[in-house]
């Protein structure tokens, strides 16, 4: 278990603890507005970002920070232009990047072990500059969600009384649009593009079974977070699984539980 | 002076015409009822007052153009839609809508007791009843102590005993402290009994004036296109 705290092991460690915390609150936003799918749709698009980091050797993560904010405010934008639901227009978005991503992926030749680490998360290869990087953006991310949290729960509760209020709800969104997509790519690192979205959406899913409070939900979702991020580190180092799948694979059995207890006591 | 001015409103959904042409006043601390069948744009007018939807045309809130003087409106809708995995308590709902005020702790109390939500200010939204919600979405309208009160039929889910409770408040409220009360119903008998002063809707504006305007059956049978029986003015309501 010293391993654990070795430098290999624990830059990764803290990492995905700091951005468990991020994670778990933003996810409540996630929930309330029902962006999960936003969520998973900016997370495929993405392969468009990393098929041109990985064709142009360039880094991932700031590719793929420009290609959230061009996928984010594609989609902002089409949904106030357009008629059409939002979920389409994410679907739209998502699928045109994605076939854009596969076709520039398929030019190279060979076998691309950096490629699969994307798809399914591998915090242990990140290296030193997307490890500040990493922080220092979801630094400033955590920071503007808590300085403007009372902000966005009622803009995302209740639009009408938060405009009355002299809220500019059309800032707040298209921020809130932004965050969340380059939040996405940050977790892309741990989770992969397949898992990144049960990370947002699976400590406050589960919080919310059991608080009696928007408080004690905050609370419970950072709980559990950074509970089975660190439990899901722990038991992913000793029977050598996958870190993401483990995390997940661990808060989706808590949420059974607590759901099936639940449901019986009731 | 006027707390609402109206002029050449027109709004638009598409190639519909929702409201068309509306051009009136509400004179401050008036209690004003807007009547008319469904689909006659009366929660319509209260959205462009408060401006979440374009319109053509001049509102005016105290004089100022509506988005300016917006803040001085409360609002009570008619239906609310509680997220169901949500557990946000009354007192954090609440406390939501005092994002730009300080949480005056008396001043709320007060609120409550008027409101007689006070002993589930713990609970959670998503546990209260359809009359319950109304009253906490009543509190919410007023904690920002608003000079202009819109209610969207605001007692479609609240029983008898709730009702005439609900109407004393607003009573007081436009009685005391002069408050400007529109309220968009279906009850006509009630109109009678609490309003001033009617607007009656039907796209258009059919009539604006004093409440006893609504005596006039042709009138009423010309805005909802039939009969209708009106309770008697004279007679006590609860």
């Amino acid at each position: 278990m010293e391993i654990l705290l070795t430098p290999l092991f624990l830059k990764p460690l803290l990492l995905t603890l700091w951005l468990s915390l991020v994670f778990s609150i933003l996810g409540i936003f996630v929930l309330i507005k029902r962006m999960s799918f936003f969520s998973d749709g900016i997370a495929h698009a993405s392969i468009f970002s990393l098929a041109l980091a990985f064709l142009f050797n360039f880094d991932f993560v700031i590719l793929g920070i420009l290609g959230v904010i061009l996928f984010s405010s594609l989609i902002y934008f089409l949904e106030k232009r357009t008629p059409i639901h939002s979920d389409a227009l994410i679907g739209l978005i998502f699928v045109s990047f994605l076939s854009l991503g596969i076709i520039l992926v398929s030019t190279k030749q060979g076998y691309q072990p950096e490629l699969l680490n994307l798809f399914i998360g591998n915090i242990l290869t990140i290296n030193d500059f997307d490890f500040y990087l990493s922080l220092v953006v979801s630094f400033f991310i955590l920071l503007f969600i808590i300085i403007n949290f009372s902000k966005l729960i009622l803009i995302s509760v209740d639009q009408t009384e938060a405009i009355l209020r002299g809220l500019k709800i059309n800032f707040y969104e298209y921020i809130f649009y932004l965050l969340l997509g380059i939040t996405t790519i940050l977790g892309i690192r741990i989770m992969g593009i397949v898992l990144v979205t049960a990370f947002l959406i699976l400590p406050p899913m589960t919080a919310s079974l059991i608080s009696s409070s928007f408080k004690r939900m905050v609370f419970l979702s950072i709980f559990f977070g950074l509970l089975f991020t660190l439990t899901g580190f722990i038991v992913s180092f000793l029977f050598n699984l996958p870190l993401g799948a483990t995390i997940i694979l661990l808060q989706t059995f808590a949420f059974y539980l607590i759901f099936i207890i639940k449901l019986l006591l009731s | 002076m006027n707390a609402i001015e109206v002029k050449n409103l027109i709004v638009r959904f598409g190639n519909n015409i929702i409201l068309d042409n509306l051009n009136f006043e509400i004179e401050e601390g008036c209690i004003t009822a807007i009547i008319g069948p469904n689909g006659s744009g009366k929660s319509t007018l209260l959205r462009a007052i408060m401006g979440l939807i374009p319109f053509e045309g001049e509102i005016k809130i105290f004089g100022e153009p509506n988005f300016k003087n917006r803040h001085l409106l409360g609002y009570v809708p008619q239906h609310y839609n509680i997220d169901k995995f949500l557990p946000l308590t009354v007192e954090e709902f609440l406390r939501l809508s005092l994002i730009k005020k300080k949480f005056d702790e008396k001043k709320i109390k007060q609120v409550l007791e008027d409101i007689d939500i006070f002993h589930y200010f713990k609970k959670e939204l998503r546990d209260l009843s359809g009359g319950q919600l109304q009253r906490v979405l009543f509190a919410k309208a007023l904690i920002n102590e608003p000079l202009i009160l819109l209610l969207d039929e605001p007692i479609s889910e609240i029983d008898v005993a709730g009702q005439k409770e609900f109407y004393s408040i607003i009573k007081h409220l436009n009685e005391k402290h002069k408050v400007t009360i529109l309220i968009v119903t279906h009850e006509i008998t009630i109109v009678h009994h609490f309003a001033k002063h009617v607007l009656c809707l039907n796209k258009k504006l059919i009539c604006n004036g004093p409440v006893s305007l609504l005596f006039n059956e042709n009138l009423l049978k010309e805005l909802y296109g039939r009969e209708i029986f009106v309770y008697p003015f004279n007679k006590p309501l609860f």
